[in-house]
């Protein structure tokens, strides 16, 4: 994996470069499809609880590896359509979706020692396509890209909102004198 | 509880329950591994360029080298680009796998946390849990600008279709 910040910051972008484009992309919706380049990394449980303990404690075999596969990250979609209400649930899911496979995109472009891409498709295949890789996991790059795109894109969302904001509040002030002075004539 | 509620709450557990299984799976065996994690017995397969005959060293790509001592000079002849099967001896990484710096891990994780905690932060922020529905929305109006709003006083109420879609008339009934 390349760190998770870089997954996120790219999350945050492409949602945000999308929000522009669609309205129905709110700022919830944008925190969604961050929250779907976690999913993935929740694997990292491992660090917290390592699979081993919970075999030597529950006598089962036990690995946190599916998910960063399709189908622990199937399941977790799944699991959002369930919980997500019903007026936002098409995007939101939609949006988790991509947030998740953005994350496992990234991930595909490490290296590898093997030269072949980690096995995503499990359980339904163990093939790994044959890629060499662009980055190791530790490389700093990825993240010097993502952190000063996101800090432009943030600028540009915050530049957006003030100027919509401002040319309301111009409109708005617009329509009231023209009412005023309705009124001031209907007064004569 | 309502019956949608329960409905959801039934195949919330069930999905919980698919999932268990798929880590019980991957923990007995089933093939999923990546190189760094592979373990003891395990068959890993190693890319590089031949950089020198004898004895037979390839360059893997992260700039390691790998010395074949089982392999024949005269089988190889620089520059030529070949795989070999090596099974790993040690638990942890085969060789090839690269090692970071020191420092590199632990600026890994924090920055990891920050990113989960930033996150975090914006999922409280802009979502709430709906504990009759059983559901998860998203607030009309983001946490901060509540408590912002509360501090302040009453005021004007900012446009709350900036955060979220209004409801159709289906998802109200």
């Amino acid at each position: 994996m390349a760190e998770l910040l870089t997954h996120v910051l790219v999350a945050y972008v492409v949602a945000t470069v999308l929000s522009w484009r669609y309205e129905s992309i709110t700022t919830a919706l944008v925190t969604a499809m961050m929250a779907g380049a976690l999913f993935p990394d929740l694997r990292k449980i491992y660090l917290v609880v390592p699979g081993e303990a919970i075999t030597a404690t529950l006598g089962v075999p036990f690995s946190w590896a599916p998910l960063h596969r399709l189908g622990g990250l199937v399941v977790c979609l799944l699991l959002a359509v369930v919980l997500v209400g019903r007026p936002q649930r098409r995007l939101t899911v939609a949006l988790l979706s991509v947030g998740a496979f953005s994350h496992v995109f990234l991930d595909g472009l490490l290296y590898q020692v093997d030269g072949r891409v980690f096995r995503f498709f499990w359980p339904l295949t163990t093939y790994g396509i044959p890629f060499q890789g662009w980055y190791k996991s530790f490389d700093l790059w990825p993240l010097a890209v993502a952190l000063p795109l996101a800090v432009a894109t943030a600028a540009v969302s915050i530049h957006r909102k003030t100027e919509t904001a401002t040319e309301e509040r111009a409109s708005s002030g617009a329509r009231r004198s023209d009412g005023a002075a309705r009124s001031a004539r209907s007064g004569d | 509880m309502k019956s949608s509620a329960a409905v959801r709450v039934a195949l919330v557990g069930a999905l919980l329950t698919v999932l268990v299984g798929l880590f019980v799976l991957s923990g007995a065996g089933i093939a999923l591994s990546d190189p760094q994690e592979r373990s003891t017995g395990e068959t890993v397969t190693l890319t590089g360029t031949v950089v020198a005959e004898a004895p037979p060293t390839i360059s893997l790509q992260d700039g390691r080298t790998l010395r074949l001592d089982d392999l024949s000079s005269e089988a190889v002849s620089e520059g030529q680009r070949i795989s070999v099967d090596v099974t790993v001896h040690e638990a942890g990484a085969p060789p090839g796998v690269v090692e970071p710096e020191p420092w590199q891990r632990p600026f890994m994780y924090g920055v990891s946390a920050l990113a989960g905690a930033l996150v975090l932060g914006r999922i409280v922020d802009y979502w709430r849990f709906d504990v009759r529905r059983v559901w998860i929305e998203p607030r009309s109006r983001p946490l901060h600008e509540s408590v912002l709003h509360r501090a302040d006083g009453p005021g004007d109420s900012p446009d709350r279709s900036q955060y979220v879609e209004e409801p159709t008339e289906e998802a109200r009934g």
